[in-house]
């Protein structure tokens, strides 16, 4: 049954971190600040920032603030291997008090570029195999197209579902903070020895004078097997087998529940990933990032063009606020994929289920007391 | 100044969490 089997690690020569930094990411990061000063006069005639407020947002917000949103939501979220989406949005509406119809696409904007950084820091980095990556974006894919309909048709009120799923990702979220404690490690003798190895390795690196990498230069993500009906993968000294059609039935559920309930994919997929699967965070990022993107460029495709084409209602992002923040966002994820390394995972874990849990929680207040923002 | 970094390294999620914290506290008292 077996297509393929490969269990190849070629030390491929890398460049320094500035001279990718110069080459892959500064080109990227300038461009799209570049278009958020054209944005900016072409949607508006002058250039937005300080005292003059986004005329479609409706907030004066100061420049620095922008790029600082970028950076910290870019940052923290693609070290989980997530986009900026979910910090993001409900910063924006209720600390920057953006909170008009604009915001939605506006968002979709920066999660759009966000991940670019992360997707090119993480390849770089060796965490990244498009075998693994495929199945739940090719499920998650087909999923969301049929959102829409199951919305439309059958879910007139998903507040009680979006509950649902808010019950779901507490637990999730939890379960991300209990795989941390020594009493769950105890139990688990592959994550044992794998957060062991981390710590020795990041222990011995600083002791040396070097930075704290717990993953040692060179590592890999490699495809061990694969077939129709499972794939293999391997980081250090450590494999996971996966059923390819559980991994497509992740993506294509994750799909049709975040598209007909509206909320995040990744959100719900990086949770899943680490608590079916036992995966390390740095190996999960191979198939978040990826899927992240993905999923955002349809999002804003079926913005931008089949929400116009079937109601003939249009809602212009704010292109400049977009893209203000989209750019150090670049930055933000690219050094998370960068200093992820240094990271212990329990500390990764914690971010995760902290954020998990939190949205969690939000969607199942939501339910009982409406949120001053939308989730 | 490097064993310093070294330390703060692993931290560095918290440090910009914290951060975040207070930019955020920071707009609402004085932008609001």
């Amino acid at each position: 049954m077996s297509l393929t089997t490969v269990a190849v690690s070629a030390a491929h020569p890398r460049p320094s971190l500035l001279t990718e930094f110069v080459r892959e990411q500064a080109p990227i990061i300038l461009a799209v600040l570049m278009l958020g000063v054209a944005a900016s006069y072409l949607q508006h005639g002058f250039l937005v920032g300080g005292d003059r407020p986004f005329p479609l947002a409706g907030v004066a917000v100061p420049l620095w603030h922008l790029l600082w949103l970028g950076f910290w939501t870019g940052y923290t979220m693609a070290l989980v291997g997530e986009a900026t989406g979910i910090f993001s949005l409900p910063y924006a509406m209720s600390i920057l008090r953006f909170d008009n119809i604009h915001v939605s696409p506006t968002n979709l904007v920066i999660t759009v570029i966000n991940p670019l950084g992360a997707l090119l820091g993480f390849r770089r980095a060796g965490q990244w195999n498009l075998d693994f990556a495929l199945w739940p974006c090719l499920g998650a894919l087909l999923g969301s197209q049929a959102g829409p309909f199951i919305r439309v048709k059958y879910l007139s009120d998903p507040v009680p579902f979006k509950a649902l799923v808010g019950l779901a990702l507490f637990w999730l979220g939890t379960h991300l903070v209990w795989e941390i404690t020594p009493r769950y490690l105890r139990t688990r003798e592959a994550q044992r020895r794998f957060t062991e190895g981390f710590r020795a390795r990041a222990r011995e690196a600083a002791a040396a004078g070097r930075f704290p990498s717990g993953i040692p230069e060179g590592a890999r993500i490699v495809t061990v097997e694969r077939s129709w009906l499972r794939l293999r993968i391997a980081f250090l000294d450590q494999q996971w087998s996966m059923s390819v059609p559980v991994l497509f039935g992740l993506g294509l559920g994750v799909g049709i529940v975040a598209s007909t309930l509206s909320v995040s994919e990744c959100f719900l997929m990086t949770p899943l990933l680490v608590t079916l699967f036992k995966l390390p965070m740095y190996v999960i990022v191979a198939a978040t990032i990826p899927f992240v993107m993905l999923q955002s460029l349809v999002g804003l495709f079926s913005y931008m063009v089949i929400v116009p084409a079937l109601t003939g209602h249009y809602d212009p992002p704010e292109w400049a606020f977009g893209f203000f923040c989209a750019g150090p966002a670049v930055f933000g994820a690219w050094l998370a994929a960068k200093t992820q390394r240094f990271v212990p995972e329990s500390y990764l874990k914690l971010v995760a289920g902290m954020v998990t849990g939190l949205g969690g929680l939000l969607y199942l207040i939501n339910y009982f007391v409406p949120l001053p923002f939308r989730i | 100044m490097r064993r310093a970094l070294i330390r703060l390294v692993p931290l560095l999620p918290f440090i910009v969490l914290a951060l975040a914290a207070l930019v955020a506290a920071y707009h609402v008292r004085f932008s609001w």
